[in-house]
């Protein structure tokens, strides 16, 4: 009892020195439930705090309430304005899930990816120390092994959230990188409820979450300004089978995905909600929502359901949730394909040489703007003069409206980035091809399993035409379905990365040969040497 | 002239033998140095050596692993994001708060070196550094495939024995370590501590020249063999021990049965001053540190519960209470023992005097 009136001494001394000026730090959790049409399940949590850096009397004193000090430390110390961390694990499938992309709008693609902005001189140093310090943190290499793999060329693509002086733009790709436990217990440790209650608790079952086909996590963090609060977001999506091994009704509960029900709620949150995207069609569901709302979501007006979680009748239950009359599900031999959809691979594949044949689709009725982006390593060589650009089969040069070409600079560690700007004309396939050769690696280039070959990012396109998500007043009177695929806030769309197999020597050739020759040497030395400095002859004996 | 030298060395002698047999924190350095699912026990080695330090008190900010690759997530895994050393499947090592240092490609040869001899680069962050001092115990455990005198890291590079007995020795000169246990389960293991020659270095391997080092058992389910004989066995032994524990290593090294392993398992404590048999287990595997406590004058030994657990340990406090004189020196679980009088204060205060009166007399000769 003293205890805990002792604490609560303690915190509210903690606020009061943080001064009337810094707004109270929040924590605000979503769970988006997002049925897909292939008897699937996108699930995607959603932990949002905004914070204020507390400084103390002097600048060596700092009181961190809801976000721990392992996160934004680092961040101030090498002037870090905004960072971006994403592991992404598994396939999107783009046409099967009717979706462009995971709902966690800033996931990257396959494997790892790190991008932030900078601010003030000597960034490059800043980078390399920040980027260390969260490799620590998350247990996973997600900075560059050298300067030169750091890529500077996707300012334009990624606006920074907030204005600031003197900012540089870094990104880096680790396409190997996956997800594991190691990478989700610091997770739940940056979170104030670490796991233990709200919606939190759902999310710490490593066994559960990680045996999902596809699974994204990540952090996304604006740090404050003079004027402004700052936002760390931190998600977790995934893709859950809905449909039983062997064949059954996809109708499911909390507890079948998460095999708990409804933790209790996290006491210090600020709002706790469970959302659910309604399929085309509908969905029964019990307990009754609390809200329907209708909203843009990713391009398509859909009717939205929403629980708030720290309602008392809600608490400790298992949520239900079934489509009506629904029998066995039966696999749809159609979908719908989402507004963009990449396909990319390596194809006319010799030991050397390839070819990139990406496929853009553009499925609405309108032109779209976009920025394609490759990032190469130093051993993947492009030849942009032998690129061709085609549409529905016809050769469309004209398409291409700049092309923004950085070369590596081999065999230093480096990369190629290559942005393309570009119009996908409506309702038809952009098929770009190019060609390229894979450069010999020396022997200490190689990775430890060479023979498996070597990934490449994830591919990106950047739709530069998208409206956002927020409603207007005229949206109101829409039906749900209605599309309009600006109404997004999805700005990109990745391609899959790829495994490019490298000409790969048999590295015990050279200890063969080194072996053979030393033999032959060791074998023939003697008798040749014998040869050239022996004379044969009579020796006549000494008395 | 001879007085001031005699004096001098004998008060540094007293000095190194009070400081002696101290240790204040521990760290462990874990290495799966192999790649790819069907090496599977091998990750399952090291994770049941890093579960069994957790448990006895070793914080995971004291522990490095290091694991080539990554068996939990391998696609291959029927059992998502866990990993089982034993067929019954009832405990799973990587459970839901683990924290692995260096992974897949890092565990590397130079990674190793660097990280045992502390020449990283600035911006290598705390967690993968081994930040220990000349008062820390320090147990390293490595498994792989080996061969004479060297260790098979991921697929393509390979550390000898006269790699790692430089480290360590480097380390010795550093005052990075206070002992240090060397253990590796790997096939002719012992060849690779044949080259030690650092102080205070204890070691043991699974299996002596010419001889492999054998997987336990299968489990069919996995597909793979789960864990190696020589790992099992010793982590079969240290199970039941807990924190209190007086168990020593010599014990732990008397259990090695050839009939059991199927290989000889090797021990070499040549380079330690202190025999085996009077190093706990505990002072590798357990993060027991050395606390200063007070010892009543005439405390009864009969009355504290040593080797129980802690709460049955109520004596203990009690006894606490009744005294306030600073005299011993000792472990919280020693607390009670009879203690060797090497380390009590007044003696280290008279021998560091003695060393003072030495190096006056030293210079005062000089002087003259």
């Amino acid at each position: 009892m003293r205890l805990s009136h002792f604490v609560a001494v303690l915190s509210s001394a903690v606020l009061a020195s943080a001064g009337p000026t810094s707004p109270q730090d929040a924590f605000h959790e979503v769970l988006t439930l997002q049925p897909l049409p292939d008897g699937k399940l996108s699930v995607l949590f959603e932990f949002t705090t905004h914070f204020s850096l507390h400084k103390g009397d002097g600048p060596s004193q700092s009181h961190h309430s809801l976000t721990p000090p392992t996160l934004l430390l680092p961040l101030e110390k090498s002037n870090v304005s905004e960072l971006t961390i994403s592991f992404t694990s598994g396939q999107w499938n783009q046409l099967r899930h009717g979706e462009s992309g995971p709902p966690a709008y800033e996931a990257g693609g396959g494997g790892g990816e790190v991008r932030g902005w900078l601010e003030g001189g000597d960034t490059d140093t800043a980078w390399d120390d920040v980027t260390h310090a969260f490799a620590g943190l998350f247990c996973a290499t997600v900075g560059a092994e050298h300067v030169g793999e750091s890529v500077r060329t996707f300012g334009d693509l990624y606006p920074p959230a907030r204005q600031g002086n003197n900012l540089s733009h870094y990104l880096v790709a680790s396409p190997h990188l996956h997800l594991c436990t190691e990478n989700l217990t610091p997770f739940l440790s940056l979170l104030p409820s670490k796991g233990l209650s709200g919606l939190s608790a759902l999310l710490a079952h490593p066994g559960n979450v990680l045996g999902w086909g596809f699974k994204t996590e990540g952090i996304d963090v604006v740090m404050p300004s003079k004027t402004q609060q700052g936002t760390w977001t931190g998600w977790w999506g995934g893709v859950v089978d809905l449909v039983p091994e062997r064949g059954g009704t996809r109708g499911f509960t909390l507890k079948t995905i998460f095999g708990t029900n409804l933790p209790r709620p996290f006491p210090k949150a600020a709002s706790s909600t469970l959302r659910l995207i309604a399929p085309e069609g509908g969905l029964a569901v019990d307990p009754a929502p609390q809200k329907v709302n209708k909203r843009w979501v990713d391009g398509r007006r859909r009717e939205v359901a929403e629980w708030d979680l720290f309602t008392e009748d809600l608490q400790d239950k298992d949520f239900g949730f079934w489509w009506h009359e629904e029998g066995p599900f039966k696999h749809p031999l159609h979908f719908e394909p989402p507004a963009v959809t990449i396909s990319r691979v390596a194809a006319d594949r010799h030991a050397s040489d390839a070819t990139f044949v990406v496929n853009i689709a553009n499925n609405a009725d309108v032109d779209r703007e976009a920025v394609y982006s490759e990032v190469w390593p130093w051993w993947v060589k492009g030849w942009l003069s032998e690129m061709s650009v085609k549409v529905n089969g016809a050769a469309a040069p004209d398409l291409i409206h700049s092309i923004d070409y950085h070369p590596s600079t081999p065999p230093t560690p480096s990369t190629t980035d290559l942005h393309l700007r570009l119009t996908l004309p409506a309702r038809s396939t952009v098929q770009l091809s190019i060609p390229f050769t894979k450069l010999t690696l020396k022997y200490d280039d190689h990775v430890p399993d060479a023979e498996r070959g070597r990934e490449i990012p994830a591919s990106v396109l950047t739709l530069l035409d998208v409206k956002g998500e927020e409603e207007r007043y005229a949206d109101k009177a829409l039906e749900t379905g209605t599309v309009d695929v600006q109404r997004t806030s999805r700005r990109r769309v990745y391609g899959p990365k790829l495994l490019l197999d490298v000409p790969t020597p048999d590295f015990s050739m050279p200890y063969n040969v080194i072996i053979m020759s030393s033999t032959v040497m060791a074998v023939f030395f003697g008798s040749i040497q014998g040869r050239i400095i022996r004379r044969w002859g009579w020796v006549e004996a000494s008395k | 002239m001879l007085f001031p030298w005699v004096c001098l060395l004998l008060g540094l002698l007293g000095l190194a033998a009070a400081t002696e047999d101290r240790h204040t924190n521990n760290w462990a350095v874990l290495v799966c140095a192999s790649r790819y699912w069907f090496n599977y026990r091998h990750m399952a080695n090291t994770l049941a050596m890093y579960r069994t330090i957790k448990r006895l008190g070793i914080p995971d900010s004291n522990i490095i692993l290091m694991l080539a690759d990554d068996v939990a997530c391998n696609a291959r895994n029927v059992f998502p994001a866990t990993v089982y050393a034993n067929k019954d499947r009832h405990l799973d090592l990587y459970g839901d708060n683990v924290e692995v240092d260096y992974r897949g490609y890092e565990v590397t040869v130079e990674n190793f070196l660097r990280l045992m001899t502390g020449r990283l680069s600035d911006n290598v962050p705390p967690n993968k550094r081994l930040l220990s001092d000349a008062s820390s115990n320090v147990f390293v455990y490595l498994t792989g495939h080996g061969g004479n005198e060297f260790l098979k890291f991921q697929d393509n590079e390979e550390m000898s024995a006269f790699d790692i007995a430089d480290a360590v020795e480097q380390m010795w000169e550093k005052k990075r370590y206070n002992k240090l246990l060397f253990m590796i389960d790997t096939c002719q293991a012992n060849t690779m501590y044949s080259q030690f020659y650092s102080p205070n270095v204890i070691a043991t391997g699974s299996s002596e020249l010419g001889e492999n080092s054998l997987s336990h058992h299968n489990d069919m389910d996995i597909g793979v063999a789960v864990i190696d004989s020589f790992t099992h066995f010793v982590l079969e032994y240290i199970e039941p021990l807990n924190k209190t524990s007086r168990n020593t290593l010599q014990n732990l090294f008397d259990t090695y049965d050839y009939d059991k392993i199927h290989s000889t398992a090797g021990v070499s404590s040549h380079l330690s001053t202190t025999p085996p048999s009077e190093i706990l287990i505990t002072d590798f595997f357990g993060g027991v540190a050395g606390v200063e406590v007070e010892q009543p004058a005439t405390a009864p030994e009969g009355d504290v519960a040593i080797g129980a657990g802690w709460e049955s340990s109520e004596g203990a406090f009690h006894r606490q209470d009744s005294a306030r004189t600073f005299r011993k020196i000792a472990t919280t679980e020693t607390a009670g023992l009879p203690f060797t009088p090497t380390s009590s204060t007044p003696i280290r205060g008279i021998l560091g005097a003695a060393v003072l009166v030495g190096a006056a007399a030293l210079a005062f000769s000089h002087s003259r």
